[in-house]
């Protein structure tokens, strides 16, 4: 197991305050959060390159805080990969082997094994700077493997790659990680890399641990309205517990009520986060019921995504509803007058005192 | 079909104001080479002369010793500037260029008074039979201290371009610090610290003032130029000018030449 006990460090412009977190053997931990909020530095500092000011780095049930990083067993990727620029790609791979207490014929045997493994056999004499990103990213992850770490530490290893080949990337990372029992951390920004390989998922914001669960509980029950912002729910609305009614909480959002499920007290100020695919364009009548909220607005604008429609509606409470480009609905225009509805169940709430805890 | 159109005027006009530069240097060359091609006689007694042999290799042998020392003291330097933020930076950084901007008597007056026999280095070391003092070690501390800053910053800048991620992922593959700066910025380093030793002994061999404060005797080429220009005339130090001149060109192109290809990591080319 890895853990960070309370680490506290500053480092450039960059800090982590106070952040415990704790990694099983042979999970994949997701880190995400904004850009600058820290996260390559997290895992510079499990790697042990970065002393931390205070708190502890524990491993394998010991306190590994003054461990040097050559000590660790763990192995780091970069975004932009680092390959050493001098060294072939066949050099770069046994790199670490030099280190190792093992024979020249047993280091040449695994890099042979690395080399076929990760298809590179046609650019083993090359150097890396006219490799393709594809190409570079699999030498760093077979130099990271050629040492044997029980911990991977990924940071963006995905981000450079174009996305046809990121797929099978991510496919391939996902069987690694499972045939060789690897626990692995990475440091990522996308949500569809999270919901593929992620186990569990923690969210730093400004430094700081702000949620740490599985990628449902992320992405769909957001434990702060920071995650929630970050996790990008459409519809954040600010408002307060006006009632219970029929087993629903009526929630007062700019005078008007929305119905969510919970028990919290009347007058409890909450946040409601609300995916814009939860919010449905004109239903049908029979969605009129105590378990849905429906509202009158205007269609403000709409804007064609990649995948998706994304409807801007205006009304006593503005709401962003988004639906597949092949459901598009009937006529939809902008200035149209529409009807929406949205399920008590696709309303998550969270009380705006939250510090990490889920209505 | 080729299009061997004129250049345009913004090219046409960099390379005549560079020019005039070019011209300067071709011209200053010519003065000495033409005289002393036309009429050899001069230049062969000259580069024949045991006196001129002898400041030559006192010359280029206390520059190679200079070289070897900053590349023992100036590579760790420049490796440590390059990898700090500490506010020591700045003062470190500003001491090891003063000697650019000194006049070199200024240099030379440093020099002597620290290693001359009296000096608060010189003293010590005269107790155990080493001097400076009109010694070959005055003429090289000379040479380190006003050549160490081309050194020292040529090097700390290759070492600024060497990723520090490539360090830290050295480190996680088990290699110790000292480890991942010899086998990865080390070489990375490589081109740069060839320049930055070549930039160095061209200012250590042309070294005057601050060598003559130290130790006139023995004599470097550049006291025995002046030497002979102030007491033979121009003749005479032009031949020997023109020996020393030819010597250098040999010696930057064949290193030049020789580095050309070290530090580079390209496949395609």
């Amino acid at each position: 197991m890895i853990a960070l006990d309370h680490i506290s460090l500053s480092f450039g412009s960059f800090g982590i305050h106070d952040l415990t977190l704790a990694i099983e053997p042979g999970t994949y931990l997701f880190i995400i959060g904004p850009s600058g909020a820290g996260k390559t530095l997290i895992l510079e500092t499990i790697a042990g390159l970065h002393p931390p000011d205070s708190g502890r780095v524990l491993l394998r049930g010991g306190d590994a805080t003054g461990i040097l990083p050559e000590k660790r067993g763990m192995a780091l990727v970069y975004q932009d990969y680092s390959l050493f620029p001098h060294l072939t790609v066949a050099e770069n791979i046994a790199f670490g082997l030099f280190h190792q207490e093992s024979t020249p014929g047993e280091h040449e045997r695994t890099v042979a094994t690395l080399i076929s493994q990760f298809r590179l056999e046609s650019i083993r004499e090359r150097y890396p700077k006219t490799l393709s990103g594809g190409e570079q990213q699999r030498v760093a992850i077979a130099r990271a493997l050629a040492t044997k770490p029980e911990i991977l530490l990924l940071d963006e290893p995905f981000a450079a790659l174009d996305p046809l080949i990121r797929e099978r990337h991510i496919r391939e990372m996902r069987r690694l990680q499972r045939e060789r029992g690897l626990t692995v951390i990475q440091v990522s920004h996308s949500r569809d890399e999270a919901f593929a390989l992620a186990d569990r998922v923690a969210v730093v914001i400004d430094g700081r641990l702000v949620q740490e669960g599985t990628c449902e509980e992320i992405f769909f029950h957001p434990a702060t309205e920071s995650v929630g912002r970050f996790v990008g729910i459409e519809n954040m609305l600010h408002g307060m517990i006006a009632g219970l009614d029929d087993g629903c909480m009526a929630v007062d959002v700019n005078g008007q009520h929305i119905r969510a499920y919970g028990n919290l007290p009347v007058g409890e100020p909450v946040v409601l986060c609300i995916r814009g695919s939860d919010v449905l364009l004109n239903p049908p009548q029979n969605t009129e019921d105590n378990f849905h909220t429906c509202l009158e607005g205007v269609v403000a604008d709409i804007t064609r995504g990649e995948d998706r429609l994304r409807v801007e509606i205006d009304g006593s409470i503005p709401l962003i509803a988004t639906l597949p480009l092949e459901k598009t609905v009937e006529g939809l225009q902008i200035g149209q007058r529409i009807r929406v509805c949205i399920d008590a169940a696709a309303v998550h709430v969270i009380r705006r005192s939250a510090r990490g805890e889920v209505a | 079909m080729t299009h061997a159109a004129l250049p345009d005027p913004f090219t046409l006009l960099t390379w005549i104001l560079g020019g005039i530069l070019v011209l300067f240097s071709a011209l200053a060359l010519l003065v000495i080479a033409v005289p002393e091609l036309v009429n050899p006689a001069n230049l062969i007694a000259a580069a024949l002369d045991t006196g001129v042999i002898e400041a030559l290799a006192l010359t280029f042998g206390a520059g190679c010793v200079a070289v070897i020392i900053l590349l023992i003291t100036g590579t760790p330097l420049a490796y440590a500037l390059s990898r700090t933020s500490s506010r020591w930076k700045g003062p470190v950084e500003t001491l090891i260029d003063l000697p650019l901007a000194l006049p070199h008597t200024v240099a030379g007056l440093m020099i002597y008074l620290l290693f001359m026999t009296r000096g608060i280095i010189g003293s010590p070391f005269q107790q155990i039979g080493v001097f400076f003092e009109d010694a070959f070690l005055g003429i090289v501390m000379a040479m380190v201290f006003v050549s160490s800053p081309y050194y020292v910053n040529t090097v700390r800048e290759g070492f600024t371009r060497v990723p520090v991620h490539l360090e830290y992922v050295a480190r996680t593959l088990g290699a110790s610090r000292f480890e991942a700066f010899r086998r990865v910025a080390l070489p990375l380093c490589s081109r740069h610290i060839w320049s930055g030793a070549l930039l160095a002994w061209g200012r250590a061999i042309g070294e005057f003032a601050a060598v003559i404060m130290i130790a006139y005797f023995p004599m470097v080429i550049s006291a025995l130029i002046y030497q002979r220009f102030s007491t033979g005339g121009i003749a005479e130090a032009r031949s020997i000018a023109f020996v020393m001149i030819v010597i250098c060109l040999v010696v930057f192109w064949t290193l030049r030449h020789l580095t050309r290809r070290s530090g580079m990591y390209d496949d395609r080319a």
